[in-house]
C-alpha cells in the first residue's frame, strides 16, 4: 500500500485538472492506497464553498468531497494561500489543516508518490 | 522506503517558465537544501545567466541544488556555457541517477 499525495495547485477554472485529480484519487482509494490531499497556491480555491464554475467548465470542487467520504486520510492546505484568497478561518469544502511551507514540504517528502494536478 | 523521514529527499521537476506561471516559485518554496530541483522544458531557459539575472528568483536558485537538462537547453538554442552559477547541467544519464537517488519526485507546472 503506497502513500499517495494528490497535489492540487490550480483553481477549478484552470482546465480539467481537478477532475483528473478526483479520478486519480478515487482509483487510489479503490486499490486501498493511503491517500492524502494537499492544496497549494491557487489550488486552495477548490476548497471554497461558493460555486466558482467558469463558462464551459464545471466546478469540480464539490466532487472532491467524495475523496474524504471514501477514505482520504489527510487533507492539508497552504496557509499562506488561504489568507491570500480570503479563506483563512473560512468554512471549507473539506476539513483541511492549514500548513506552513515546512509542513507542506514534509508532506511531499514523506509521500511515496506525488501526483500534481 | 529505507530512508527515515528526516533523511528523505525530494526531486522537484519544474517544467514551466517563471514568466508563464508560478511553478518555479512554488518548487523553491517547498524544496529544502537537501532536495534537488531540475529545470526542464520551458523552465530550462531560466537557468541561463541572462534570464536568471532578470528574475527575483536568482538568489533562491543560488542557495539550492538546481540542475537543468542540457537536452532542453539545446532544443531551445541555449548552451550550457551560459548557465547561471547556481545551476548544474544534467544529461539524461545523470538525470536518471538523480531520480534514483531521490525518494520521491514532484512535478510543478
Amino acid at each position: 500500500m503506497a502513500r499517495i499525495l494528490l497535489l492540487f495547485g490550480h483553481a477549478t477554472h484552470d482546465g480539467w485538472r481537478a477532475r483528473e485529480g478526483l479520478d486519480a484519487g478515487l482509483a487510489a482509494l479503490a486499490f486501498d492506497h493511503e491517500l492524502s490531499l494537499l492544496f497549494v497556491g491557487a489550488g486552495v480555491c477548490l476548497l471554497r464553498t461558493a460555486s466558482q464554475a467558469a463558462p464551459g467548465l464545471r466546478d469540480w470542487g464539490p466532487s472532491l468531497g467524495a475523496l474524504g467520504a471514501h477514505g482520504a486520510e489527510r487533507v492539508g492546505a497552504d496557509a499562506d494561500a488561504l489568507a491570500v484568497h480570503g479563506l483563512a478561518g473560512a468554512r471549507l469544502r473539506l476539513d483541511a489543516i492549514a500548513l506552513d511551507a515546512a509542513q507542506r514540504s514534509d508532506w511531499i517528502r514523506n509521500a511515496d508518490v506525488v501526483l500534481p494536478f | 522506503m529505507s530512508s527515515s523521514h528526516s533523511e528523505r529527499r525530494a526531486l522537484h521537476l519544474v517544467v514551466r517558465a517563471p514568466w508563464a506561471g508560478d511553478a518555479l516559485a512554488r518548487a523553491l518554496l517547498h524544496a529544502n537544501a537537501r532536495d534537488a530541483i531540475v529545470l526542464a522544458q520551458e523552465a530550462a531557459a531560466v537557468a541561463c545567466a541572462q534570464h536568471a539575472a532578470d528574475t527575483p528568483l536568482r538568489d533562491a536558485l543560488a542557495a539550492r541544488r538546481v540542475h537543468v537538462l542540457v537536452a532542453d537547453l539545446a532544443a531551445r538554442g541555449l548552451g550550457a556555457a551560459a548557465l547561471h552559477a547556481g545551476c548544474q547541467p544534467l544529461d539524461d544519464a545523470a538525470w536518471v541517477a538523480l531520480a534514483v537517488a531521490c525518494d520521491v519526485s514532484v512535478t510543478w507546472y
